[in-house]
């Protein structure tokens, strides 16, 4: 998957480096658009087929909700931190973080802002997954079975999901799910919203 | 909010709708993880072909990645502290087990 998603954009960035007509890169934006609309759309028919979201929330209590809320807080704080090491202000830096890992939707949302913002959102939350992917193995047997679904975020319900569960335990799995959609539903909101500040 | 991030949240709450009425949890759906990884590879390109026409972004590529690891690892240091002092306040072991259960 790493792979692929390296080769893609590797491809993409010669090709509207080296070719790039004009045409092919105005219709970007229609493509993008169409894309994430058809990607949100199965990514939804996915969480709502498991269908099971509320009864779990209900049945590990409310208090859930406090997971996914501590990564957006331990997020932007900390991103709005790294701005002192960087020639960036706290919004541009937090505004990279709010992805919170989902980096199909995030550089897109980002695109109309700046398009350095964009290529830096793309860039972090790539790495935020694949460094998860290999932290979580260390996070799970050094520091706790919960704080592994802090790493990946928003992908903590799809993508790194089999990682969490095959590090910790089948508990942690619905932890991971629930985090993963709460964490999926704030990233439209965030990142506008810290773009608005 | 702008009416495009509207429909996004629409078209994923419509997606949930949908799922959840029409599809059964146990079966697999191949064809659903097949055309999510063909949307995503054509996402992808195209936000690649995107930074690689923009001469701005093309030069700058390098430090560019340099924030963006920074970023990330600062990211990953404050979910994790976050989701530890929560886990303590919550009185959860290691393994997420309530202590007194």
């Amino acid at each position: 998957m790493t792979r692929s998603i390296v080769a893609a954009v590797t491809a993409g960035i010669l090709a509207g480096y080296f070719i790039a007509p004009e045409a092919l890169v105005r219709s970007c934006g229609a493509l993008i658009t169409g894309g994430l609309c058809l990607l949100l759309f199965l990514v939804g028919l996915d969480i709502g087929r498991q269908g099971t979201i509320l009864e779990d929330i209900k049945k590990v209590g409310f208090r859930v909700l406090l997971f996914p809320v501590a990564v957006i807080v331990g997020t932007l704080v900390f991103a709005a931190a790294s701005s002192l090491l960087l020639p960036l202000s706290p919004r541009e830096t937090m505004a990279v973080a709010s992805g919170l890992g989902w980096y199909s939707l995030a550089p897109m949302l980002l695109a109309e802002y700046s398009a350095s913002l964009s290529a830096m959102s793309f860039l972090s939350n790539v790495m935020r997954e694949v460094l998860s992917i290999v932290l979580i193995p260390f996070v799970a047997k050094y520091i706790g079975h919960t704080e592994c679904i802090a790493l990946p975020a928003a992908a903590a319900m799809d993508t790194t999901l089999p990682i969490v569960v095959g590090a910790t335990s089948d508990r942690i799995a619905i932890y991971s799910i629930t985090s993963g959609v709460v964490l999926s539903f704030a990233v439209p909101v965030l990142v506008p919203l810290v773009m608005e500040l | 909010m702008d009416t495009t991030l509207l429909l996004y949240i629409g078209i994923m709450a419509a997606g949930i709708l949908i799922g959840s009425r029409t599809m059964s949890p146990e079966k697999e759906y191949k064809w659903l993880g097949r055309l999510q990884f063909l949307a995503l590879m054509v996402l992808i390109t195209a936000l690649g072909i995107r930074i690689g026409a923009d001469d701005k972004v093309v030069s700058s590529l390098k430090e560019i990645g340099l924030s963006a690891f920074v970023i990330t690892i600062f990211t990953l240091a404050g979910s994790l502290l976050c989701l530890w002092l929560v886990r303590k306040w919550m009185g959860l072991d290691r393994e997420g087990v309530k202590k007194d259960d």
